[in-house]
């Protein structure tokens, strides 16, 4: 695992703080390769809010016609993506 | 084959002899059996990454049917426990097959409210694929009578004549008072929708429906019905592939598509709505919610060989009721949102004023044969609901609308608390009693919020402050006794409520505080 990529992780981690503590759940309850919209933790809404802001934040755009969309489901999906995204 | 007598006691719901043979099908079960006759062959089902021949799908339909009539008890109603399977759709032949109206249970809704339904409804026996197979056996117990499990789609059986039930479907709906309300659909109501159907989006048997729906919604019978009276093919979309369809579309060359238009919103922020994107479309329609014309348009542009119509209707009145076909160069929309344009030709409409004449701005009411006969055992609601007018029965909808000069219908807004979070019904009502009951706070006000292109993309909540350490604690508890699409995605909690002069809570003023700068109370 890169850097680079721990890195990603903790930004999808910091992005969805709020909303873990909205629902009284801890970081530690989330794993990295959970599913965020089968565990209720966000809905397909939420969860493209929650990549728009990642996108904004990292000046790069997920190319959604490459990539399952069911990969962008766990953190550890998103930040492969936005690696990847970083890489192109 | 002749015709058919069908001689069967179906407890409560009058029933009649069907005619196989005559041209306009009295039962649903004649539309797949015609097109299975013609060719057998033919895909009639694609799901979990199978195809089933309209042969393959019959024989395992009536192996349900069998197992029906040898573990059913007397009631009109069986539960169908299935999703996304070859036993959801071969269990809903089969049931449909021996005479019974099915009650769709999504096994993802949480127990207590498959067991609420399955308890309303007086259901003796559940229809489940084998992937639910353990969890029926637990409803079933929690139903807390005698309640036979029958497994789908492992089995083939021979073919018997079908028998005729008048009930085809019973849906639940939110309900005001907290508890969920049936709404029963006969045979002869969907009858009248797909028949207009077949010659409104003419499909034949080289069509390849989308079917995006959960049973538990009435849109999935258009897809069901539609496509296989056309002989045509269903493509089931897998769970997972919901949220983006794009490549669904395109791998398997879907013509006909249908969904709610959250399906379009969220594509288009994925930027997949790209012109020219979906070839294959032929007729692409949405339901369930107002469809921005702007989307509408991007839409077309991803579509350019089909055409885009916006349905509406209510589940009273059976799937959808009106409809109106987008001008991709002139869209008739107001305040951005696209026309639900002209009843069906068989549908009878009234726009009523507040002071009960009819006018061209008022309240939406609907009749005709898609008309259902109320709500299951509450004759107070039905009372409500389904009024007479002269001769003529109507449902009253509580959609506010608007006819322009064309005849062209317009919705404005609810009338009451009810909204609309993609695609399904809610009352807010209902939402306040289950936060008040799993909290014991003294109030709760739900509202749709955010409201984005006239879209609800969910629900939030005002709760007093002597809950405000329990945020976490509510949610979990409302989740385990409400759809997901019902549960909060917000809690806030404050004190000060502000009220209307009639002492109602002043939602308007509550969603201008969301609107506003974030409170500090938020959590």
């Amino acid at each position: 695992m890169s850097l680079n990529e721990v890195t990603l992780r903790d930004r999808v981690r910091s992005a969805l703080a709020p909303r873990l503590a909205e629902m009284g759940l801890t970081q530690a309850d989330v794993g990295d390769g959970m599913s965020l919209t089968q565990s209720g933790v966000l809905d397909s809404f939420a969860l493209m809010e929650l990549i728009g802001g990642l996108e904004q934040g990292l000046g790069v755009e997920i190319d959604f016609e490459a990539i399952e969309p069911e990969r962008l489901t766990t953190i550890k999906g998103l930040a492969d993506a936005f690696a990847k995204a970083l890489a192109a | 084959m002749g015709p058919v007598p069908a001689s069967v006691e179906v407890g409560g719901l009058q029933e009649k002899a069907v005619t196989v043979s005559s041209p306009v099908p009295d039962h649903l079960w004649s539309y797949f059996e015609r097109s299975w006759r013609r060719d057998p062959a033919a895909v009639a089902l694609h799901v979990d990454g199978r195809s089933w021949t309209y042969d393959e799908l019959a024989v395992r339909a009536l192996a349900v049917s069998r197992a029906v009539w040898a573990q059913g008890g007397p009631g009109p109603f069986v539960g169908l426990h299935a999703q996304r399977s070859i036993g959801a759709y071969a269990g809903l032949l089969g049931i449909l097959h021996a005479g019974r109206a099915y009650v769709p249970l999504n096994p993802q809704l949480p127990m207590d409210r498959r067991a609420t339904i399955a308890v309303l409804a007086d259901l003796d026996l559940v229809v489940t694929d084998k992937a639910h197979e353990h969890e029926a056996r637990a409803l079933a117990a929690r139903t807390g009578k005698t309640c036979a499990v029958a497994l789908a789609g492992e089995s083939a059986g021979p073919f018997t004549d079908h028998a005729a039930g008048d009930a085809a479907y019973m849906l639940f709906t939110s309900g005001s008072t907290g508890v969920p309300k049936g709404v029963p659909i006969r045979h002869a109501n969907v009858v009248a929708y797909v028949e207009h159907l077949l010659e409104r989006f003419a499909p034949g048997p080289d069509d390849r429906f989308s079917q995006t729906f959960e049973l538990t919604f009435d849109l999935s019978v258009h897809d069901l019905f539609l496509c296989w009276a056309a002989g045509a093919a269903l493509y089931v979309l897998p769970q997972d592939q919901l949220m983006a369809p794009a490549r669904f579309i395109r791998d398997h060359g879907i013509t006909q598509w249908f969904s709610v238009p959250s399906a379009a919103v969220l594509m288009d922020r994925m930027r997949l709505l790209k012109p020219g994107a979906f070839p294959s479309l032929r007729v692409s329609a949405f339901c369930g919610e107002p469809l921005p014309a702007d989307l509408a348009v991007k839409w077309a542009a991803a579509a350019p060989n089909g055409r885009v119509e916006n349905l509406y209707g209510p589940t009273e009145a059976t799937i959808a009721i009106t409809g109106h076909v987008l001008d991709a160069a002139a869209p008739k929309a107001r305040l951005g949102i696209l026309s639900i344009g002209r009843p069906f030709p068989t549908a009878r409409i009234r726009v009523v004023a507040a002071d009960g004449s009819d006018a061209d701005e008022g309240e939406l009411w609907l009749g005709g044969p898609q008309l259902g006969l109320g709500y299951w055992k509450d004759d107070v609601r039905t009372a409500v609901a389904f009024v007479t007018h002269g001769t003529e029965r109507f449902y009253r909808t509580g959609d506010l609308v608007q006819r322009d000069g064309d005849g062209d219908l317009f919705f404005i807004s609810r009338m009451d608390d009810q909204v609309k979070v993609r695609g399904h019904r809610i009352e807010l009502q209902e939402v306040n009693q289950v936060l008040k009951e799993v909290s014991g706070a003294s109030f709760a006000y739900a509202l749709a919020h955010p409201v984005r292109d006239g879209i609800a993309q969910g629900i939030e909540a005002f709760l007093p402050m002597t809950v405000r350490n329990n945020g976490g604690s509510i949610l979990e508890a409302c989740a385990a006794r409400l759809p997901d699409y019902m549960v909060p995605s917000r809690l806030h909690f404050t004190d000060d409520i502000p009220y209307t002069s009639s002492g109602k809570a002043d939602l308007r003023a509550l969603r201008a505080r969301l609107d506003g700068p974030a409170s500090p109370t938020d959590r």
